[in-house]
């Protein structure tokens, strides 16, 4: 399995709430209530603090986003690492093509 | 109510999230919906911190009702270990030992992910990691040996009842000993690493 994949494959596994924290940290490191509010001022998903903190576990885990270093907030800041963007790339790449096979077969309907 | 909700999550991560996770809640405010999903959350989160430990448990007892039902099938008079002299006596042997060896198998992932996570940690991994992890290990192929080969001679008296119980509580005792070896483990490693 290629790097490439092995990245696609651990985001899947950990559904939606997970690529929605990295597209919300793709324009910037965010504390947990920021990505909440990002999250749900862009797409009209709201997630609760306890999904939230459960998909920012898994995704510090898996080193697809980090702390930021110099951060003593108590509201600790999150940024998406290399690794992150490289899986959240894939992440979007394979989901277009699906879009556009969705959108293709609709209007054909 | 925030501190009651946030002791529901394990202590390591609350070491390591609680005081961030403090702060969202404040942020966020407190609803029948926000309740349910953080009470979820540390649920999932709680499984997930003893996964490896019930699939130990639960493979063990599988292990223990497959000896039973091989018993049971007249496959055997001789529980846990007989010779597989036709396809059904060498079926059951093998479908009885492998609960027991994703047991193992499972023992043996979660020391090499201990492994792996402390090895760049200098003298912390030879002094503490090494040594531990294989006094760990022995003490589980004990257990599993004395379960396999001490509760055989049982089930040769005839005590079947005498065998399972006998089989579960070793790998109990045997699983909590593994525990608390590894709970000494990481006290030692975090007072010799910064």
């Amino acid at each position: 399995m290629s790097q490439h994949d092995q990245d696609k494959d651990k985001l899947s596994r950990f559904g939606e709430p997970a690529h929605l924290i990295l597209l919300s940290l793709s324009t910037g490191p965010k504390h947990g209530y920021a990505m909440t509010q990002d999250i749900y001022e862009e797409t009209g998903i709201k997630l609760g603090p306890g999904t939230l903190y459960g998909a920012i576990t898994k995704l510090a885990e898996q080193g697809l986003i980090k702390p930021v270093a110099d951060s003593n907030d108590r509201r600790r800041p999150y940024m998406i690492t290399a690794q992150g963007k490289t899986a959240l790339e894939s992440y979007v790449a394979s989901w277009s093509q699906v879009m556009a096979l969705g959108k293709r077969r609709l209007a054909g309907l | 109510m925030q501190m009651l909700l946030l002791s529901l999550y394990p202590k390591a991560w609350r070491d390591q999230y609680g005081e961030e996770y403090e702060a969202l809640l404040e942020d966020t405010g407190m609803s029948a919906a926000t309740v349910f999903d953080i009470v979820k959350a540390a649920c999932l989160l709680r499984f997930k911190a003893h996964e490896r430990g019930l699939h130990v448990v639960l493979s063990l007892s599988l292990y223990a009702l497959c000896g039973l039902i091989c018993l049971r099938l007249g496959l055997t008079d001789n529980w846990p270990l007989w010779a597989p002299t036709n396809p059904a006596r060498a079926t059951g042997l093998f479908v009885t030992l492998l609960p027991l060896a994703y047991a193992l198998y499972i023992r043996f992932s979660s020391l090499r992910d201990y492994q792996r996570q402390w090895r760049g940690s200098g003298m912390a991994y030879w002094l503490v990691v090494s040594p531990l992890t294989a006094i760990s290990t022995m003490v589980l192929a004990f257990v599993c040996s004395f379960s396999l080969f001490g509760t055989g001679i049982v089930t040769l008296a005839g005590e079947h009842t005498a065998f399972i119980v006998g089989a579960l509580m070793m790998a109990l005792i045997g699983l909590m000993l593994v525990k608390l070896l590894d709970s000494i483990q990481n006290r030692l490693l975090h007072r010799f690493t910064p």
